[in-house]
């Protein structure tokens, strides 16, 4: 039999406890909320038949949770907790306190419901204020961060004070507007070379104290005029990028936009944009053999080429073939025209290499010599061949037929020496006679014409004036532009004469190229891609190329 | 007649500035040619920098002038001390109405002037951008406008949309309410099985209305157990029969209106947290800004 002595306590409107005394007997004691246990603890949270008061086997009092129920015995979890005075036992929203036994009781055990305005007053924040977020901490911590690290750090590494301030990290970066320029690598990290005074711009003398010669207009006084009130780092602005300072990709037209402005002598109109208003292209047509034998004509109507070669086209690009000594033969550009090694031309054509090769037009002795052609380029030279090959003719021709006879006709002259002289100049004679008066000999490509009283070159070549550079203020690479056919921009297969100029003019271009600017579907093309910076025009043609004979392109 | 929002203040007088403003910008940044690639240190470029960083004064002005309001409003005079405190800013017009520099006109031109900032400071930039100060000071001040779009969004729409959730109600009526829920569902839940017991218990205990940051600003419970409870209730329905089962749809129903107003508390309190939150953003972030606005016009003028 268990004496057990319960005490509710219930708290007064002033909190205080108070306590009303209950005694329950039983052998054992249920506890629970179902109506017939003993102590009867209405909360959902407690079970039907949530524990028992029982004996142990040691004679002990145990209050044991039933199958399915637990006890939270002084904040921890246990089946079953022996009744010691002072165990605080936690069952549903009821708090048990074993309590000393006073009297002639088992236990006294204190139930004490959850005080439900201890309750409320655990709810949770229900706004951000409650939270005790903090504006201020927010905006302090991040300004200490932007002032500390991008303030004061790249500041204590700028100043001249404590410039070399050691740090493993340069924070100066931090300020760094971009990249700088590929030449100017070197310099990163060395702010004050160029930036020789704060909050002051860079001066042209910093630039200067490198950068001693300046590739701009020769004429000084031009100059001045163009770059009047403009620093270096208007037009030079480093700090963009991984790339050559001196990009020009827009500021040609700062200056060619206008260029009468600057320059009212100027030879070209001012030009905004290649797709827009860039004018005409300017062939340049050879007058003679020296650098600056050359006139500018612009690319309007019917220009032509005096070259004093006499060439069809239209003749040797015959789709049906050209007889050559191998049959007919189906030839194209490259037969003749090979690239230079930069890209940009081609190499000289010669007659022997282009001309000959195939055994066409061939020079020969009349008649012919196998294996002894006669050479092309000099009529000295061809004279020489012609009188040495016909003199040893001779000779071997009356030495062994021991007569005074020569090519079956009779001789003049006292002796021997005279007699293969006269043979010879009447050999030479008419094999000249021939190469020069037959269609087709010389007189196939070249004007010639005779000069009787010259016994060394009785006949004269006219010079040939192949323009080797048609586009003199511009640099144009075949080789970029090998996708297309050589016929695409030279329209050469109906040429007759080699008068006729195929050089594409400036519609021609503009069918796949606009300028800066992008267009769908077009390449877009800065001034640099044909133009060169104002350089001394001479060398930069000798650097692409200029120097390379042939009428190629 | 329904008052006209920050957005539409008189007649959209400050998007017609601003956005005429903007037009301005973007003409002048599309015909410049400034010889090399836009950026901010070309003519424009400086120019536009000027006028972004005055923008940014002018917002930041906001800030003062909101705490410059009197704290005991007398309406009318109010509205007279305000415009004679500002009256040597207002400009002259010709308009009937007279420009006036009340706290909402400020909020409005401190909007839409916050959004041309964005664009003023972008062509400042010529898109130029990097791991540095100046692309800092970008991003920071990307960071104050969105913040404060999402302000504009919230201090628009939410309030309509919280009076419709709240109705009559207010938030601690609402949690007294719940508690009140709570109890009925507690007594009521006695006599059925300790399943049912144990959910209206945790439903009690463990619900949350609020809480975190997050919590406050999701409206959310992951496993609410209120919705557990009446979700698990209502398959429970088959097993009870006669007057239990009249007693269980008294379970069931109280716990229903018990979820519905959680559910209307949590989406109350993600309200009110949204309406709060982005200041938390906006103010510091606006400093730190200013801070590396300072710092990018020094720097860019110390190394110039």
């Amino acid at each position: 039999m268990i004496r057990c002595q319960v005490v509710h306590i219930h708290r007064n409107s002033r909190g205080q406890a108070v306590r009303k005394e209950q005694t329950v007997f039983g052998e054992t004691i249920q506890i629970g909320r179902a109506s017939d246990c003993r102590i009867l603890l209405p909360s959902p949270g407690v079970s039907m038949y949530h524990a028992v008061l029982r004996h142990g086997e040691d004679g002990r009092l145990y209050l044991s949770a039933q199958e399915g129920a637990e006890l939270l015995v002084n904040d921890a979890l246990a089946k079953q907790v022996e009744c010691i005075p002072g165990t605080y036992i936690l069952l549903g929203s009821f708090r048990l306190v074993i309590e000393e036994n006073t009297g002639s009781f088992d236990v006294v055990i204190a139930i004490e419901a959850e005080d439900e305005a201890r309750r409320a007053q655990a709810r949770l924040p229900i706004s951000i204020a409650e939270l005790q977020l903090s504006k201020r901490r927010v905006a302090f911590w991040t300004s200490l961060v932007v002032v500390v690290i991008f303030l004061l750090l790249p500041l204590m590494q700028s100043l001249p004070a404590t410039k070399g301030a050691k740090l493993p990290v340069s924070f100066l970066d931090l300020w760094n507007i971009g990249h700088m320029s590929s030449g100017h690598h070197s310099l990163a990290s060395k702010c004050s070379t160029c930036h020789e005074k704060p909050f002051q711009p860079v001066a042209d003398k910093a630039c200067m104290s490198c950068h001693t010669t300046r590739h701009h207009i020769a004429d000084p006084v031009l100059f001045e005029k163009a770059f009047r009130n403009k620093r270096c780092a208007d037009c030079h602005p480093d700090h963009r990028g991984d790339l050559p300072i001196e990009r020009l990709d827009k500021q040609c037209v700062s200056c060619h936009g206008n260029i009468k402005a600057i320059n009212p002598r100027a030879s070209h109109t001012s030009i905004q944009d290649f797709s827009v208003d860039h004018p005409d292209f300017k062939l340049t047509l050879k007058t003679g053999h020296g650098e600056r034998d050359f006139r500018e004509v612009t690319q309007i109507g019917n220009v032509k080429e005096k070259s004093g070669l006499k060439f069809s086209h239209l003749v040797h690009l015959n789709k049906k073939g050209i007889s050559t000594p191998d049959g007919d033969t189906v030839m194209v550009c490259q037969d003749c025209h090979l690239p230079d090694d930069a890209g940009l031309r081609f190499n000289p054509i010669s007659m022997e290499k282009s001309c000959q090769q195939s055994g066409c037009h061939a020079l020969d002795f009349d008649p012919p010599v196998a294996d002894r052609p006669l050479p092309h380029g000099s009529v000295p030279k061809l004279m020489d061949t012609l009188r040495e090959y016909y003199a040893k003719a001779a000779v071997d021709e009356m030495l062994t037929s021991g007569t005074r006879e020569c090519a079956g006709e009779p001789t003049t002259g006292k002796n021997l020496l005279e007699r293969v002289q006269s043979c010879a100049k009447n050999q030479v004679g008419a094999n000249l006679h021939k190469l020069f008066t037959s269609k087709e000999g010389c007189v196939e490509c070249h004007e010639v014409s005779p000069q009787p009283e010259n016994a060394d070159e009785p006949w004269k070549v006219h010079a040939i004036q192949i323009t080797q550079h048609w586009l003199r203020h511009a640099a144009f690479s075949h080789s970029r532009h090998a996708t297309s056919r050589c016929t695409d921009c030279h329209d050469k297969e109906n040429s007759r004469s080699s008068g006729d100029i195929s050089i594409p003019d400036i519609k021609k271009c503009r069918t796949c190229h606009v300028g800066a600017k992008e267009v769908k579907g077009k390449v877009s093309t800065s001034c640099e891609a044909c133009h060169v910076f104002h350089r001394d025009e001479d060398a930069v043609n000798k650097k692409l190329g200029g120097d390379s004979q042939g009428g190629a392109n | 007649m329904q008052r006209e929002s920050i957005i539409e203040y008189e007649r959209y007088r400050h998007f017609r500035l601003s956005a005429g403003a903007m037009s301005l910008a973007v003409v002048a940044y599309v015909f410049d040619k400034p010889g090399t690639e836009p950026y901010g240190g070309t003519v424009l470029g400086y120019v536009l920098g000027t006028l972004a960083a005055l923008i940014v004064l002018f917002l930041l002005f906001y800030g003062m002038r909101k705490r410059l309001t009197p704290r005991l409003p007398k309406p009318e005079n109010t509205e007279v001390q305000t415009r004679r405190r500002f009256a040597r800013f207002a400009l002259r017009r010709k308009a009937r109405r007279p420009l006036t520099f009340s706290l909402k006109g400020w909020l409005s031109a401190h909007v839409y002037w916050g959004v041309a900032l964005v664009l003023f400071a972008t062509l400042h930039t010529g898109f130029q951008f990097g791991w540095n100060l100046h692309s800092l000071s970008y991003v920071l001040m990307v960071l104050v406008v969105l913040s404060g779009l999402y302000g504009t969004y919230v201090y628009v729409h939410l309030p309509r949309v919280m009076t419709d959730n709240m109705g009559e109600d207010t938030l601690p009526g609402l949690l007294a309410k719940i508690d009140g829920y709570d109890k009925l569902a507690a007594t009521s839940a006695l006599q059925f099985p300790d399943e049912i017991c144990q959910l209206i218990e945790r439903s009690r205990n463990e619900t949350r209305i609020g809480g975190r940051l997050l919590e406050q600003l999701s409206g959310r419970q992951k496993n609410c157990p209120t919705q557990l409870a009446v979700r698990k209730l209502h398959d429970m329905g088959k097993e009870f029969h006669g007057a239990r089962l009249q007693s269980f749809h008294d379970l069931y129903a109280i716990m229903n209106h018990k979820e519905a107003a959680v559910v209307r508390a949590r989406r109350h309190v993600k309200y009110k947290a949204r309406l709060a939150i982005w200041l938390y953003l906006h103010a510091p972030l606006s400093i730190a800004f200013l801070l590396a606005l300072l710092t990018h016009v020094l720097s860019v003028f110390f190394y110039w």
